[in-house]
């Protein structure tokens, strides 16, 4: 894992780029404010933390403020517990992640943990903001359907205001960057490749892409 | 220019014992016990562990083995080298 080049911690946070994109890998366990998996935590795992208190954080924000957007315009950021969902949602992940996410820009924020499958629209605490309108807030998926020895979840009704779609089938994500403007999204089904879902993202911003 | 990412953050599915037929009655107990060692290998050095990927959806972690518990098999085994071709690290 690129986590010493950027400098990171293990395989736990770290980040690089890849064309146009910033990829951010965060953690949503451990190593923040009533983590989840941390003693103390809501869950029973008493795991980590894995570095001195406040360093993942402050690795996030000094990794976000030094991205270059004119060379890599989207930033797409990954952690496992969505706090964006239409079940049980991670507040205490949205408490240390959102503000950071909303101040640097973040296009993109991609969860797991729920075995389902369910695109949000762009949100801006609370407030959905829709992905073709350029939006200012990162834009959020879930998807835990990759396959789960418990099988797939199922999504509490009503879904929350800013959910768009809800797949419950196995499936992956497939991402196009098509430039700095366009990002698409596409839900493909494992079992048949059928593609479920197509959504993409418009920002307007001018950059200088090589 | 296009870049294409393919990404997946669901877990992966556990190993599970395997019930065996009984057509071979004789070795049978001699397959389940190799299987089940090398599953238990497994658990303890090789597999993802931790959390909810080979182990438990959190509700009895009590069924999960050290090797699940603490992340410690996720940080020894997804433990890529850094520098990646064609890939350039920021800073």
């Amino acid at each position: 894992m690129p986590s010493q080049s950027s400098g990171g911690l293990g395989n736990l946070w770290y980040s690089f780029d890849y064309g146009m994109v910033h990829f951010v890998i965060f953690n949503t366990e451990t190593d923040f404010p009533n983590a989840p998996d941390e003693p103390g935590g809501e869950g029973d795992e008493f795991a980590g933390p894995f570095a001195p208190n406040g360093t993942q954080l402050a690795w996030l924000e000094k990794d976000l403020a030094s991205v270059d957007r004119k060379k890599t315009p989207w930033i797409i950021v990954g952690g496992h517990r969505p706090w964006y969902v239409s079940t049980t949602e991670c507040k205490e992940c949205q408490a240390a992640f959102e503000p950071i996410f909303l101040q640097y820009g973040v296009d993109l924020v991609l969860h797991g943990h729920k075995h389902f499958y369910e695109r949000q629209s762009a949100i801006d605490n609370g407030t959905a903001q829709e992905i073709e309108d350029n939006p200012t807030a990162p834009w959020y998926i879930v998807n835990g359907a990759g396959g789960h020895y418990d099988g797939l979840d199922t999504p509490k009704l009503p879904l929350v205001p800013t959910s768009r779609k809800v797949i419950v089938a196995y499936g992956w994500s497939l991402f196009t960057v098509h430039n700095c403007t366009h990002l698409t999204t596409q839900f493909i089904a494992s079992g048949n490749n059928t593609i479920m879902d197509t959504a993409t993202l418009y920002k307007d911003r001018e950059c200088n892409v090589d | 220019m296009a870049v294409q990412s393919m990404i997946k953050f669901s877990t992966n599915s556990t190993t599970k014992r395997r019930n065996f037929p009984k057509i071979v009655p004789i070795w049978s107990p001699l397959v389940s016990l190799l299987v089940d060692a090398a599953v238990d290998i497994c658990l303890l050095t090789l597999c993802q562990g931790n959390h909810e990927a080979n182990c438990d959806n959190g509700s009895n972690l009590t069924i999960c083995v050290p090797g699940q518990l603490n992340f410690t098999g996720y940080i020894a085994h997804w433990k890529y080298v850094d520098a990646i071709l064609n890939f350039h690290v920021p800073g």
